[in-house]
């Protein structure tokens, strides 16, 4: 287990079954309600999301970024805002 | 040269939208503009391998490749396409599988936008 | 390159097809794009409603008990929450007898924006506006 996922998130985000743009969209929503520190997780089973969008948001922001992969192209992504 | 962005959005068959945008492309290529095109909707259709070509049907597979072969760039909503069951093994090579800020990317760096047809 | 302003038109209307759907979507995108542009470069879009595209936009949907996705509706305040700007012909909503407070809103998810209905000159002045404008 990574840093991030070893932790108990501060919010559990369920965007499975969404597709672009709402699992990045939602993401973004819910992490500006959060505070610097917190740690929220996205349950996502859309792979250009998971693989591609929601980590180069993350990366842009300069959020602590981990992703977990799950069986049957589902992920966990870890956010921690800065 | 300029850039320009297709949006495609009709499908592959009983439409001839989808030829025109794929005309349009190609002569824009063929003048030496960088052009991107963009499926979703129905148009993510034509994105999968091993079309059979027949005369009396649009041609997908083919002019998407030679597109490619111009240097065109094609991109498939993912969610769109996985949505018709097909998955990104089943693509053609070539083609990229991305979201829909794809295009608006493509569109923010674009001299012309276009958005062709759609049900 | 800064902003890039983009007008798009729905002609089409909800739930004939997915067209009209997908210009929503692709809408609400400019909230992600930020990912593959220069820091600073945006892209604005305004999603302007008229002719058929008008129909279909009345609150009280129930595409997702019925036919188990996701309602326009549903997008429509989506739209609304992302801070899009959503315009809808007037007179193309009186031509259908459709009265302006059947628009939705998203006022109990925190939206600070609401849809504008507005003169078809008004839609017309944000194509002149625009960069780019796209027909959906």
């Amino acid at each position: 287990m990574g840093e991030l996922s070893s932790k108990t998130p501060d919010q559990t985000l369920d965007v499975l079954g969404r597709v672009c743009p709402y699992p990045l969209v939602l993401t973004k929503k819910a992490l500006e309600k959060m505070s610097s520190g917190q740690i929220i997780k996205v349950l996502c089973d859309a792979p250009a999301s998971a693989e591609d969008s929601v980590p180069k948001f993350a990366e842009k922001q300069g959020f602590k970024f981990e992703s977990v992969k799950l069986p049957g192209d589902t992920w966990e992504l870890y956010i921690q805002k800065s | 040269m300029g850039k320009l962005a297709i949006a495609c959005y009709p499908g592959l068959v009983g439409n001839m939208s989808f030829d025109f945008a794929m005309k349009l492309a190609d002569a824009a290529a063929d003048k030496g503009h960088q052009v991107s095109i963009w499926f979703s909707g129905n148009a993510t259709g034509s994105v999968k391998a091993h079309q059979k070509h027949l005369k009396d049907y649009s041609t997908g597979e083919k002019h998407l490749q030679a597109l490619l072969a111009k240097g065109v760039e094609i991109c498939t909503c993912e969610a769109c396409t996985v949505a018709r069951g097909i998955q990104k093994p089943e693509g053609i090579e070539g083609i990229q599988w991305n979201a829909m800020h794809w295009y608006l990317a493509k569109v923010h760096a674009a001299d012309r936008a276009l958005l062709i047809g759609g049900e | 390159m800064g902003d890039v302003k983009v007008a798009m038109i729905v002609q089409k209307p909800q739930y004939k097809g997915e067209t009209s759907r997908l210009a929503i979507t692709h809408a609400i995108s400019y909230q992600t794009v930020e990912i593959l542009l220069e820091d600073g470069d945006t892209v604005t879009p305004k999603l302007c409603f008229i002719g058929e595209g008008v129909l279909g936009l009345q609150k009280g949907q129930n595409a997702m008990e019925l036919y188990g996705i996701t309602s326009t509706e549903s997008h429509m305040k989506n739209t609304l929450l992302v801070d899009l700007d959503v315009l809808v012909c007037k007179e193309d909503l009186d031509k259908y007898g459709i009265p302006e407070d059947a628009m939705p809103n998203a006022d109990e998810m925190g939206a600070d924006k609401t849809i504008q209905v507005v003169p078809f000159a008004e839609i017309q002045k944000a194509m002149e506006e625009s960069n780019h404008v796209m027909f959906f």
